[in-house]
């Protein structure tokens, strides 16, 4: 029975808003799990809702505790540092706590920044102390290696010596009395910010008066090494893990990024962040971090269409445990087009081929309205009648690797149209209908999704409440038209979201990152559904070395929101990749905007962005509406 | 910090005997709509805005300018200078009306809390706001070009950023902006208030703007507000407001209704220092007209209360200066 704590995680879709035991409950095992909890300095780089502050927390020591998974031990007994995890918040920016008053001047507010997040790593540097203390840690066979209990009689003497290295006053001397003193340490730092903006204090001024604020937090952390190992000899590894660095004030960011080269072995160092980090791209030289150099970069936009698939149906059968619906996705959801096309020798899959088959269909009626595609069949010999035709390679090369398009110009082109009496027919483009069927049942939503939790736990939520309520389908399945509409207004949300994103200035006509995906979905779409039948459509873009700072800069936060998705550049071949130089990768729009613009789920040809903007100069595409299909949510 | 608030016939506020009358003076065509009503010895004062030569602009300063209203270019000047002076006759209370209707935000904030510093008890002070009639609006997304504190006195200085963060919105029908605004700052808890009882068509543009109210997976209440009731609707969101200040961080960011803004105005002089009024910024598009429906909406200020801000204000400033090194 799933217990009110379960429905309240899955409600909460934001790890950020949970502690680690909560985030450790409801974990589902993603792909690269390994790699982020390998003994390496890691960066965890992915869009919104990717997971990484999940992945970051489940490191922790109350995290692991509460995962009930088979493959916890294995996990455990592997790691062989005490993680401490670090939250990113906006509140280590001077100017975001100055609120009022003139604006800093930059020394001062990256002195107090730094001092911000400084204090908030002693608070994280405590914690993990305390998590690892609790009697929880000993009793477990595989973590006791990381327990640090404190001893009643050793408490007074422990805080005093963390107290003295860390510069603190304490009222009293307990862990709490710690915590106090650090507490006591942010008020004063959020007057001295108030009061720099009111009155104009200058750097030297502030630290003559307040010697604290010199302190780095680099020597905090090796004098709590220092300190942590002189009194347990069983600690010899920590990992800092410092959680969506993206937001963090340029110079802390900064810091974070240089950190394997700054601090010593005794500490790892694991951050994650958006993929484009734009403070990165302001480092010059030897200080950018480089693939392999400095980290092991883990993108979490690149799982294979097979993990994601895999990843997917595992979330969905936890989630669907607290609906008390006890089937798979695929029963749920239905089955989709591009389940799978048989070749693995599923029978379901493969009959799609066959005659009157879902695809041999779709082919047959696509020859008879679509003069281009029936050019196409005849150059290269493709019985349309029987695409069982020739091997299991032959059919790859020539006919799977065109279903997409065939599907999407069949669905969208040229579909027969009656119109005034029976005898007359007419053939047009469909203009406004809501998402097509074949966006719907289980592998393509979550070929939409992507992996992506958040979207998958928002999507897959209201229809498993439909289920538990009984409003389904004859089949028993989520009715196709609750799919559709929940699509829709999936990427509806996802297109208000995108208009929050600022942009610096306007150029190349690209007004907003609405714009810029307008434009991008429209050229593609146009390769996919114009006149001529194209086998190999435009599907993503080069950031190529032309396009201005300004629109790398746009498609850099079109990367960080989720909107446009990177290659895997962690497994490029050649040079090694730069964190935040995204000029000469490709990327493609998230899969969230196929049904808006009618795209395959599936990967196509490359061409340059600059050449894909300045054709939308000459004609600039359509704005999405909020009901992106015409029709009222 | 209402003593009264109630809709009124346009004609009514020819009796109402202003010393002043203050009013936006920009594109939509109820800009000068209650100025046109006021007793001919009334001073009248039209706040100029950034030129959009659109819909009534010109016909707007054209009437402005034939009735001799003080047209203010410079409108720092107007807050610095001009309206403490129209408080600051010895032995004369004076009579005061603010319109709302067609200032910016901006403008709105500024004017209501300079008037508040400056008031005193004897004075009268009315802020009026005539709802436009329905128009259906274009249904695009707005591109957000800033979000941000309204002013510096209205951006909660003194509350712990620490605490999980609370959004109160005024929705409007700004398509998708609220939605927009939740997913991308994440609050703990997000109140979305939306005005009601102006005209059943607002109503179904409101909701279907945002989402019939629902937004997923956020945390999110709904409430309703009479715009009619402007003194029920504050007491509703003051004490909105009040339960939530001691768990969290509260943003106000007031959209649609240029009477919420006004509203989260008080708000924020009330709790100066720990609740914040923000601003949303669109990227200036084809801006719709507002017809001016059939009736303008009252508030009677308390002078007493208004005042008390201004005290606040001075004591608060004065805490930061005083602020002194640790031997």
């Amino acid at each position: 029975m799933a217990s009110m704590n379960t429905i309240r995680h899955f409600e909460s879709f934001n790890a950020r808003f949970l502690k680690p035991r909560e985030v450790g409950e409801t974990f589902v095992r993603p792909p690269f799990l390994k790699d982020i909890a390998a003994s390496s300095n890691t960066a965890i780089l992915g869009p919104r809702g990717s997971g990484k502050t999940t992945l970051l927390k489940m490191l922790t020591l109350p995290a692991l505790l509460s995962w009930t998974d088979p493959g916890r031990d294995e996990l455990a007994s592997q790691l062989d540092y005490l993680s401490i995890y670090i939250p990113s918040t906006l509140t280590w920016n001077a100017d975001y706590r100055r609120f009022s008053g003139a604006e800093l001047s930059k020394p001062v507010s990256d002195l107090i920044s730094i001092s911000l997040f400084r204090h908030n790593v002693l608070f994280s540097l405590l914690n993990a102390w305390r998590e690892a203390a609790r009697p929880e840690v000993q009793k477990n066979e595989y973590l006791k290696r990381l327990s640090l209990p404190i001893y009643p009689e050793k408490e007074a003497e422990f805080v005093r010596k963390l107290a003295k290295h860390w510069q603190l006053e304490v009222p009293i001397s307990t862990i709490s009395g710690l915590r106090d003193g650090i507490s006591e340490r942010l008020r004063l730092l959020q007057r001295l910010t108030v009061r720099a903006g009111y009155v104009g204090t200058q750097l030297e001024q502030l630290l003559d008066d307040w010697p604290f604020l010199g302190a780095h937090f680099l020597d905090d952390c090796c004098a709590f090494a220092d300190f942590i190992q002189d009194a347990y000899p069983n600690i010899e590894k920590f990992a800092l893990c410092f959680d969506e660095v993206e937001i963090a004030p340029d110079e802390i960011a900064n810091a974070i990024l240089k950190m394997p080269r700054s601090i010593d072995q005794r500490f790892l160092v694991k951050f994650s962040a958006a993929p484009y980090v734009g403070i990165s791209s302001a480092l010059k030289g030897s200080i950018v971090p480089t693939q392999r150099q400095d980290y092991t970069f883990v993108l979490l936009s690149s799982y294979s269409t097979r993990e994601t698939r895999t990843f997917s149906d595992k979330l969905f059968t936890s989630l669907a445990g607290k609906f008390w619906v006890a089937r798979g996705a695929d029963e749920v959801l239905g089955s989709s087009l591009i389940d799978d096309d048989g070749s693995d020798g599923n029978q379901i899959a493969s009959r799609r081929y066959h005659n009157a088959g879902a695809y041999q269909r779709r082919f047959k009626a696509l020859v008879e309205t679509d003069r281009s595609f029936e050019r196409y069949v005849l150059q290269k010999s493709i019985n349309v009648n029987d695409l069982t035709v020739g091997t299991s390679n032959e059919r790859a090369a020539l006919i799977r690797k065109i279903i997409w398009p065939v599907l999407i110009r069949e669905e969208f082109l040229y579909r027969p149209t009656v119109v005034d009496n029976a005898s007359q027919s007419k053939r047009r483009i469909r203009t406004a209908n809501a998402i097509s069927d074949i966006y719907t049942g289980a592998a393509s939503l979550f070929a939409i999704c992507e992996g992506n939790p958040r979207q998958i736990i928002g999507l897959m939520e209201p229809m498993l409440r439909a289920v538990e309520v009984g409003a389904v389908s004859s089949s028993g399945t989520v009715r196709r038209s609750l799919q559709k509409r929940l699509v829709e207004r999936m990427i509806s949300a996802y297109f208000a979201l995108i208009a929050t994103v600022p942009i610096r200035e306007k150029s190349w006509g690209v007004g907003s990152l609405v714009d810029m995906i307008s434009v991008v979905g429209t050229y593609f779409k146009d390769t996919v559904l114009g006149r001529e039948f194209n086998p190999d459509p435009v599907l993503s873009f080069e950031i190529d070395d032309q396009l201005p700072p300004s629109i790398k800069e746009l498609v850099g936060r079109g990367i960080n929101i989720g909107a446009f998705v990177l290659a895997d550049v962690t497994k490029a071949g050649g040079s090694p990749y730069h964190l935040g130089d995204i000029t000469g990768l490709r990327a493609r729009l998230s899969n969230i905007f196929a049904p808006h613009f009618r795209l395959p789920l599936t990967g196509g040809r490359t061409v340059n962005l600059s050449t894909i903007l300045r054709r939308a100069q000459s004609h600039p595409p359509p704005q999405p509406l909020l009901e992106l299909f015409g029709e009222k949510l | 910090m209402i003593l009264e608030g109630r809709t009124k016939s346009f004609a009514t506020i020819a009796h109402r005997d202003y010393d002043y009358f203050v009013y936006g003076l920009g594109f939509e065509m109820r800009s000068p709509k209650l100025a046109s009503h006021v007793n001919s010895s009334t001073k009248i004062f039209a706040l100029k805005m950034p030129e959009r030569k659109i819909h009534s602009y010109d016909k707007n300063v054209s009437f402005a300018e034939t009735r001799g209203h003080i047209i203010v270019t410079d409108f720092r000047q107007f807050i610095s200078q001009t309206l403490p002076k129209l408080f600051s006759k010895e032995n004369k209370s004076i009579r005061i009306a603010f319109d709302i209707s067609s200032v910016n935000r901006i403008m709105l904030v500024e004017v209501v809390m300079q008037i508040a510093r400056f008031c005193r008890a004897e004075d009268a002070v009315d802020v009026v706001y005539c709802p436009a009639s329905y128009r259906e609006p274009d249904w695009q997304f707005p591109q957000i070009e800033r979000i941000g504190p309204i002013n510096a006195a209205l951006s909660s200085m003194d509350a712990d950023p620490n605490k999980p963060l609370c959004l109160i919105l005024g929705l409007g029908f700004e398509a998708g902006t609220s939605m927009g605004l939740i997913g991308q700052m994440e609050p703990r808890l997000c109140y979305c208030f939306w005005g009601t009882g102006v005209d059943a068509r607002f109503d179904k543009a409101v909701r279907r703007a945002n989402f019939e109210f629902d937004f997923g997976d956020f945390n999110t209440k709904e409430v309703s507000y009479n715009l009619k009731d402007p003194k029920g609707s504050l007491e509703q969101l003051e004490s909105v407001i009040y339960g939530l200040r001691r768990t969290y961080r509260v943003i106000i960011i007031p959209m649609g209704p240029k009477l919420f803004t006004f509203l989260s105005t008080l708000v924020g002089m009330a709790y100066l220092g720990s609740v914040a009024i923000w601003r949303v910024q669109h990227t200036p598009n084809n801006a719709p007209d507002a017809v001016p429906g059939e009736y303008y909406i009252l508030s009677t200020m308390d002078c007493g209360l208004l005042g008390d801000f201004s005290r606040r204000e001075r004591v608060m400033v004065e805490s930061y200066r005083t602020l002194e090194p640790v031997a």
